[in-house]
């Protein structure tokens, strides 16, 4: 018994020392990975030297000289002639000044602050992918009316092409005032990114574009962290350039109406970047947060305009009150030259069986124009221009002898030697198309009435109309007697097109076929296929015979279409698809997809890079030609890849075709002619 | 025989009460700043407030505000008390809280730095850096 009694109290006063000894002040609390579970474990170390040394390194603090000759801050009057905060919508998109910019840059010089410099602060929307990092590039082009803008693109050069410290993905108001965002990397301990970015850059602007809404946060909460943000720069002499947002998540703008009211109430630029995308499709969005591709280019030269137009105004007092940009409204633009190996003759008459044709088009500023209409025999790989810029291909026949070519409303008939027959001047520039056996063309007029649809003989100038009214585009007939069309809102002949419905016509009666943004026909025209996302990373490829008696799907991968292609030479197509990111906006390299609609089975073949790809099928049904537009170092640059189905390799073609420009280009379309 | 048997239950109850007391008593600082990184990544306001001294509550607003868009997890965090007098004491931290945008997860580690954590009320509240 004593025994006993005596091994329990020996094992509880264990358990108790146990216990004192786990609770030494030397014993860490700690959470281990994500999960709130404590755990008593023991502490690598109670030194406190030790632990001092392992805060990360800090970069060592720059000293801050003032300029031996101070500029004393020229008192400006602020005139604050905007409209109210609440009639925010109908601010400028480039502002006026107000006056107190003078002063905080004379401040900011006097501190040391960089006049060629000027900071971003911002979110995922204010990366440098996004925000003005291309006038860091060669791959910008400026109009006549712009080229002011050069200035102050060379005056501010290697800021465009920087986030610094001021722009991270899931920044918002507070986290650009919170050490905890800092990067020790590049900041002092205990420094906020803002504080951090202005020490390592001393900028003389800074352009504050914070997106991001928060649920269940007051706007009243926004505006003290913006405040803190103008403040800090305002007493660093950095003149802030505050901005509005394209979306609403928060439902009523409250956001930008803040914004507004906090440029009127500290005399600061705003930059309406909201009014600079509304007449864009869905005003410049792509969802409900994110700006589409084509904003992005609207937000990098109109936030350019804002930086010229502020920059040039604390220049001079004098200015600083005068509207300083002008509007856009020229669209001529110098557009670069293309580089081409082998470079192209000019008479096509030898070229043998096997060729592309192709068009390419180029894109400068604002502008798109087609850059002319090749041939490149494919044995001897001899390159053959056959029209010059301003000339856009339609189709070919297939023989590959007889082109379809447009020049704006004129459509021509043309040799391979370029000896043409004006078919119309009328054109509506939506396609035209040989019919399968080549015996005649479908085109699309502009009447003052409407569009008409046109069966056309060109060789007895036979025009027979096959239905007439609201026809936005054409689909490559399959037949000779059934036709499809589609109606809807469409920007380009490229784009697709809002409220879409595909149309029937067939012996002069039309029908109402499909609702549709995208839909292609296989060559026999049994069947037609057509994608629908599936959330933010599936799409469903669906398949269904033209007399929709049955219908087939299935998922693959990605949430971005990049092309569609039927075989000429069975029931399989080719699926391109990417993923686009949320954070940068950039898509994915494509997926290339090589399906048997008739079992819905498909064999993936190696990614493929490059802005807009797309894919070729050769007539035997057994190669495909992927190309898309390469970004390089002197700008951009065309990729071909030439894909053996059956074996899987694949050649580059570089050595074959080389295209490039500083202007971006891409090869519009694309015949594969075999005998 | 039976009285000795409630004699050493007793005893034994009293020690483990003296000791997970005293064990308590020892670490309340360290995980005061646990459990305040914990509600953090949480996002839970009021425990994140109910973690603060007076001073410190707007400032621990702002972190939280600073989270809010992205999502957060905490990666092996252990802290550990390094000084502690009166109603005041010093705490360091290693792990990280890290934070997700759009798939990219980036790690803020919360080692550099020393938190001053006060006892307000009888509790231990975080209430700032060093």
């Amino acid at each position: 018994m004593l025994v006993k009694l005596n091994f329990r109290v020996v094992a509880f006063l264990s358990i108790f020392i146990l216990l004192l000894t786990s609770c030494n002040p030397e014993v860490a609390a700690s959470i281990e990975s994500s999960t709130a579970t404590f755990t008593q474990e023991q502490s690598p170390s109670t030194n406190t030297e030790e632990t001092t040394g392992e805060t990360p390194e800090s970069t060592p603090t720059e000293e801050i000289t003032l300029t031996p000759t101070l500029v004393q801050p020229t008192p400006t009057p602020i005139v604050e002639t905007r409209l109210s905060p609440e009639q925010w919508r109908d601010w400028p998109v480039v502002p006026e000044l107000t006056g107190r910019e003078i002063a905080i840059y004379q401040h900011g010089l006097s501190l040391g602050n960089d006049p060629t410099h000027f900071s971003k602060v911002g979110d995922c929307q204010a990366i440098k992918d996004v925000l003005m990092g291309i006038y860091d590039t060669t791959r910008y082009i400026l109009s006549d009316e712009d080229i002011y803008l050069q200035e102050t693109i060379d005056t501010f050069s290697g800021s465009f092409d920087r986030d610094g410290q001021g722009v991270r993905g899931g920044y918002n108001a507070a986290a650009v005032i919170s050490p905890f965002w800092a990067d020790p990397e590049a900041c002092n301990a205990g420094e906020t990114p803002i504080e951090c970015e202005y020490r390592t850059h001393k900028p003389s602007f800074v352009i504050i574009s914070l997106e991001v809404w928060w649920e269940g946060r007051t706007t009243e909460r926004y505006k003290e962290y913006m405040s803190q943000i103008i403040e800090f720069f305002i007493d660093n002499g950095v003149v802030p350039i505050l901005a509005t947002k394209a979306d609403n998540v928060e439902g009523d703008h409250r956001i930008n109406l803040a914004t507004a009211e906090l440029a009127y109430e500290y005399h600061i630029p705003l930059w309406n970047f909201w009014r600079a995308v509304q007449d864009m499709p869905n005003h410049g969005l792509r969802d409900d947060f994110h700006i589409s591709y084509e904003a992005w280019t609207i937000r990098s030269y109109t936030a350019l305009r804002v930086l010229d137009a502020v920059w040039r105004g604390v220049q001079d007092v004098e200015t600083a009150n005068v509207e300083v940009t002008p509007e856009v409204t020229g669209t001529e633009v110098a557009f670069a030259s293309i580089q081409i190996d082998p470079p192209p003759q000019a008479s096509p008459e030898l070229l043998e069986s096997e060729r592309w044709i192709f068009s390419l088009s180029q894109h400068a500023g604002e502008v798109t124009r087609s850059a002319g209409i090749y041939a490149l025999g494919l044995t001897s790989q001899a390159l053959y221009q056959i029209f010059d810029v301003g000339f856009q291909l339609e189709d070919v026949n297939q023989s590959g002898t007889q082109l379809l070519v447009s020049l704006e409303n004129e459509l021509y008939l043309s040799d391979l030697d370029g000896k043409d027959q004006l078919l119309t001047d009328r054109f509506a520039d939506m396609g035209a198309y040989w019919l399968p056996d080549d015996s005649a063309i479908v085109l699309l007029t502009e009447e003052d009435e409407g569009r008409s649809f046109w069966l056309v003989d060109p060789y007895s100038d036979t025009w027979q109309l096959l239905t007439q009214g609201e026809i936005s585009g054409i689909f490559e007939p399959t037949n000779n007697d059934t036709f499809y069309w589609y109606q809807g809102e469409c920007t380009s002949s490229e784009s697709a097109c809002e409220d879409k419905t595909v149309w029937r016509t067939h012996a002069g009666a039309s029908e109402l076929f499909f609702d549709s943004d995208s839909i292609a026909f296989s060559y026999d025209g049994s069947t037609f296929a057509w994608v629908e996302p599936q959330g933010d990373t599936y799409l469903m490829l669906n398949t269904a015979s033209t007399d929709q008696s049955t219908q087939d799907y299935r998922y693959f991968p990605g949430n971005l279409l990049k092309g569609l292609a039927w075989s000429p030479a069975d029931e399989s197509l080719v699926l391109l698809t990417a993923t686009l990111s949320d954070y940068s906006g950039k898509s994915s390299d494509a997926s290339i997809f090589v399906v048997d609609t008739s079992t819905m089975s498909y064999v993936e073949y190696q990614n493929f890079s490059g802005l807009n790809p797309n894919v070729y099928w050769k007539k035997d049904g057994n190669q495909i030609l992927l190309v898309s537009t390469l970004v390089i170092e002197e700008g951009y640059q065309i990729s071909l890849r030439q894909t053996d189905l059956i074996s899987g390799l694949y050649d580059t073609l570089e050595d074959v075709l080389m295209i490039q420009s500083e202007n971006f280009i891409k090869i519009d379309k694309l015949f594969w002619i075999t005998p | 025989m039976k009285f000795t048997k409630i004699l050493f239950v007793l005893t034994i109850t009293t020690l483990l009460v003296v000791g997970l007391s005293a064990c308590a008593s020892g670490d309340a600082p360290a995980e005061t700043i646990v459990l305040y990184h914990q509600a953090l990544v949480d996002k839970d306001q009021e425990r994140l407030i109910n973690l603060s001294c007076t001073d410190w509550e707007s400032s621990a607003l702002q972190d939280l505000d600073s989270f809010v868009s992205v999502e957060t997890t905490l990666v092996d965090v252990t802290c550990q008390t390094i000084s502690e007098e009166d109603d005041r004491a010093l705490v360091t931290c290693e792990g990280a809280i890290s934070a997700t945008y759009d798939g990219e997860a980036t790690e803020f580690p919360l080692s550099g730095r020393t938190y001053v954590v006060v006892n307000q009320g009888g509790e231990w509240r975080m209430c700032g850096y060093e």
